[in-house]
């Protein structure tokens, strides 16, 4: 037996009271919840300040969580609707910060030309799309579960995972061999 | 998507940071905010609730006080009262409550 908790253990243990095991599952799962919102919003600030909204709706409702083992399924199902009903809302605050940063000088870190290129090629996919790529082909998931977090119908999912595959490919221009 | 996938190597390159101190900070910022937040509420509520039985109660005590003070095992019962009040308040006050929220599906 390893000494690791699984999510099921940190779960019973947060909802008792344990701020230490919320927060191993925040760092557990952050990686994969801010790496989804950020492809499918496509702008990063935005995306964690969703990350951190999608945590905390977690914590919670925690108590809703029927089963702890399908926890992951459930953050992305909360980050997914976080992102869906906070379209509108990201994009007036974008438009807010991209006025303030305007003002200030840029120091971050320069991005990768093809990274740019990949978050403006996601940008050029439909929401639903957008969502379905970053589980299936970003995040590794199974159609069935990416169906399951994105409510929609399975042939709908990989409708959408395959179309927009071959967009991304033909916008990057990679050898698709 | 194969491992050989182009599409695969450009996603990881794109991904957030595996351990980031920082955004967890955040989290447990908001959620204690929240915690008080809701602390609060709940604390406000029973010390309104206490403050509305006093006020309900004061004249039906001061009008029968002499009388019923007349009997010493009242005026212990009485302060028994006091003392238990004055604890539960206290406890109120200095320990956390554990919320036991309805199962809303608020997310």
């Amino acid at each position: 037996m390893s000494g690791i908790p699984t999510d099921a253990a940190l779960v019973a243990a947060a909802r008792s009271g344990s701020d230490r095991a919320f927060a191993r599952l925040v760092d557990r799962h952050q990686q994969a919840v801010r790496s989804f919102l950020r492809r499918v919003c496509g702008h990063e600030a935005d995306a964690d300040d969703m990350a951190q909204e999608t945590f905390l709706a977690a914590w919670t409702s925690l108590r809703t969580l029927k089963t702890a083992t399908h926890l992951k399924t459930w953050l992305f199902s909360i980050a997914w609707r976080k992102a869906k009903g906070m379209a509108r809302s990201a994009s007036r605050s974008r438009m807010r910060d991209t006025t303030w940063s305007e003002m200030q000088d840029n120091t971050a870190e320069p991005q990768p030309e093809m990274n740019i290129a990949l978050s403006q090629a996601m940008g050029q996919l439909n929401g639903d799309q957008r969502a379905a790529v970053a589980l299936c082909l970003a995040g590794g998931w199974s159609h069935g579960d990416a169906a399951g977090v994105l409510d929609l119908p399975l042939g709908t999912v990989k409708s959408h995972v395959s179309r927009g595959r071959a967009r991304l490919i033909e916008i990057l221009g990679v050898d698709d061999d | 998507m194969t491992d050989q996938d182009p599409l695969k190597a450009l996603f990881k390159a794109d991904e957030a940071p595996a351990v980031d101190p920082s955004f967890r900070m955040a989290v447990m910022n908001r959620v204690a905010g929240r915690r008080l937040a809701l602390e609060l509420v709940v604390k406000g509520t029973v010390m309104a609730l206490l403050g509305t039985a006093f006020v309900l109660t004061a004249p039906l005590v001061s009008a029968n006080l002499v009388g019923m003070m007349s009997m010493p095992q009242n005026v212990y019962v009485a302060l028994g009262g006091v003392a238990a009040l004055t604890w539960v308040g206290r406890y109120v006050a200095m320990h956390r409550i554990r919320l036991s929220l309805p199962r809303l599906n608020l997310f």
